[in-house]
């Protein structure tokens, strides 16, 4: 399989204050098409800063990402947006949907952004949403949705446009454990029927159980690392 | 930016009104808006600098759409004596009917009677000057000057009533009396010397007085606007509308700076919206133009809708105006109420400082949106 993420030798250092915070030092990493991967570790270990990292919404201070062999350093303004917009799929914590937007609107702007015709758009909204298990409610603002449905529409928002790895930053965290592990059951089976790629990160055991491939952070380094 | 607007609107519409209305009044008490002489009389007024045929000069006048209305005068400077008492003063002979349609006679006079609509020896003589007489309604007023002729003209009158209040400056010597009995008096014939213009859009004065001009009616006569007869008001006037500048610019300030903090609150809670759109691969270019685009279609509505409040602000007190709690004095004039006016100005300006502001305030924050990745508003919740 073709590598999709390398990272290598980065680190993130914040000012904040007096001290330097190292968030990150010095961590290498690759990621495979077609992988599920959780990266664990306690809060504050730097899984945040990481995800952020490699899809180009921050910087590091030192190291290089690479996204499909392009080094991401290289890429600003429109072009790293339409690179973006392209090849990664985002899935936050606090969902992020826009709230003025209904859920198939949000689900497909992303579409809207690439110029998709509108038929074209509304048959993979339809088909997107069959998959997350959201077909009823397509008209609905994100406030008349559930947190767990919530969650889904950004699954479905991140992948309509088959990127070619979603990120997930502690997707199940504001979620209660039931919904949390249907939403991972979700997105690990569009992983084995679809191949879509998913990286996460999680603090939560029961969630880091679901991972094919588990990366643990500890104070901005790589512990220990497990395939399962 | 709707408060904002409306503010403003109103501020413009109170300052012009006022200004509008010391104009107004100041024009209507005496001098009336465009005034013909002979050449040189205001600067050197004399009883021989006249004006010969007036009537063929009035034809004219009546032409013209925007002129409302005119009326003849006659000047003398005379000695008045009542009994034993005696001073100089300024005989001013009106026609009484013309002279209401230019200027507020009939309000000026405080105590007593108008006069009759036939020429008669009746005279209204100022409240000052009665004073200075100690005369009375119905007291007998003796005037001696040179006539036109160069003979002693003298007369015996009678006084009917007083104009203005006790303390008015501007009739201090004025002596009214009927323009017919006047001529008769100065043997002047038909002669007069002044004709007072009243417009119908006071803010075209010096226009007005060019078009009288190019008429070339009479080589010897000259056309001035109200702002070359009273030059003292007329300056008092500019010097504060300049202090007034000054004032606005202040309040511009005031209006640019609560724009700035609104556009800023709007677009500062939005960072985490924005930076999710950001995120997901919209170009930077293009969320530039959504919150310019935003905040100036935002603003233009509120921009319409405050200046549409203004509008009816100001129209409701330029039809009632606000009583001022005492009356206030400005260049000899008094005013009693605050009134507002509609004009361009109170409409296009509130709404072009609005929205201007608007849009460049929002343009730097736009740009940050643009540029930068709230990695930080993404984080958490
Ligand atoms: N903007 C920032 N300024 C200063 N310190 C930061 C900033 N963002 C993160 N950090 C610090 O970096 C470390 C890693 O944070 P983060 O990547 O959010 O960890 P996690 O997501 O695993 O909880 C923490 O110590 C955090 O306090
Ligand atoms: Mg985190």
């Amino acid at each position: 399989m073709s590598d999709i993420i390398k990272v290598e030798n980065i680190s993130k250092k914040y000012i904040s204050g007096q001290v330097p915070i190292i968030a990150l030092d010095n961590v290498s990493l690759i990621i495979k098409k077609g992988e599920f991967t959780a990266i664990a570790g306690p809060s504050g270990s730097g899984k945040t800063t990481l995800l952020n990292l490699i899809s180009g919404l921050d910087v590091p201070s030192t190291g290089n990402v690479m996204l499909d062999g392009k080094p991401l350093s290289n890429m600003k303004g429109s072009e790293l947006s339409d690179f973006r917009r392209d090849h990664i799929g985002f899935i936050f914590q606090s969902y992020n949907l826009i709230p003025v937007l209904n859920v198939k609107e949000n689900i497909e702007y992303i579409m809207l952004l690439q110029g998709v015709s509108e038929h074209d758009r509304h048959t993979r909204v339809l088909e997107i949403l069959k998959e997350v298990g959201l077909t009823d409610m397509s008209k609905r603002r994100p406030a008349e949705l559930s947190g767990g449905q919530q969650q889904r529409v950004a699954v479905a928002r991140a992948m309509v446009s088959n990127p070619d790895i979603i990120l997930a930053d502690e997707p199940t965290a504001n979620l209660d454990s039931h919904s949390a592990i249907d939403l991972l059951d979700m997105m690990r089976r569009l992983n084995e029927e679809k191949g879509m790629t998913f990286v996460f990160s999680t603090h939560d055991s029961r969630i880091m159980e679901r991972a094919r491939r588990l990366i643990m952070l500890k104070d901005g380094v790589i512990d220990k690392e497990e395939i399962r | 930016m709707f408060v904002v607007t409306t503010l403003f609107s109103f501020f413009i519409g109170v300052h012009g009104g006022t200004y509008q209305g010391v104009i107004d009044m100041f024009t209507r008490a005496k001098t009336g808006h465009v005034q013909i002489h002979k050449a040189g009389y205001l600067d050197k007024p004399s009883i021989y600098k006249n004006i010969n045929n007036y009537e063929m000069i009035t034809k004219e006048l009546d032409k013209i759409p925007i002129i409302e209305s005119w009326t003849p005068r006659v000047y003398a400077n005379v000695l008045v004596f009542v009994d034993t008492k005696t001073t100089g003063a300024k005989l001013i002979g009106i026609n009484p009917e013309k002279e209401m349609s230019v200027t507020r006679f009939k309000e000026k006079i405080k105590k007593g009677s108008m006069f009759s609509t036939e020429p008669s020896k009746e005279v209204i003589i100022g409240a000052p000057l009665a004073k200075v007489l100690k005369a009375e309604i119905g007291s007998e007023l003796i005037i001696i000057t040179q006539a036109a002729d160069g003979s002693i003209a003298n007369g015996i009158f009678k006084i009917i009533g007083f104009a203005g209040r006790d303390d008015d400056p501007s009739e201090r010597g004025s002596v009214y009396i009927n323009i017919k009995t006047a001529q008769e008096f100065l043997e002047l014939g038909n002669r007069i010397h002044e004709i007072a213009i009243s417009i119908k859009d006071q803010e075209k004065s010096r226009k007005t007085a060019l078009l009288i001009r190019d008429l070339n009616l009479d080589k010897t006569l000259e056309v001035s606007p109200w702002e070359e007869i009273e030059k003292d008001f007329y300056k008092a006037m500019q010097t504060d509308k300049k202090r007034s500048v000054i004032f606005f610019t202040i309040i511009s300030l005031i209006v640019a700076v609560g724009i700035l903090n609104t556009v800023l609150m709007t677009i500062l809670e939005r960072t985490r919206e924005f930076g999710v759109l950001k995120a997901l691969g919209t170009r930077p270019y293009h969320i530039f133009t959504v919150i310019v685009l935003e905040t100036g279609i935002l603003s233009i509505i509120s921009a319409i809708l405050g200046a549409l409040a203004g509008m009816a602000i100001n129209y409701y007190l330029s039809r009632h105006g606000i009583k001022y709690p005492t009356p206030i004095e400005f260049q000899g004039v008094l005013f009693t109420e605050m009134r507002c006016i509609i004009n361009a100005e109170s409409i296009i300006k509130p709404m072009i400082l609005t929205i201007l502001t608007a849009v460049i305030v929002s343009i730097y924050p736009a740009i940050r949106a643009a540029r930068t990745i709230p990695v930080n508003a993404l984080r958490s919740n």
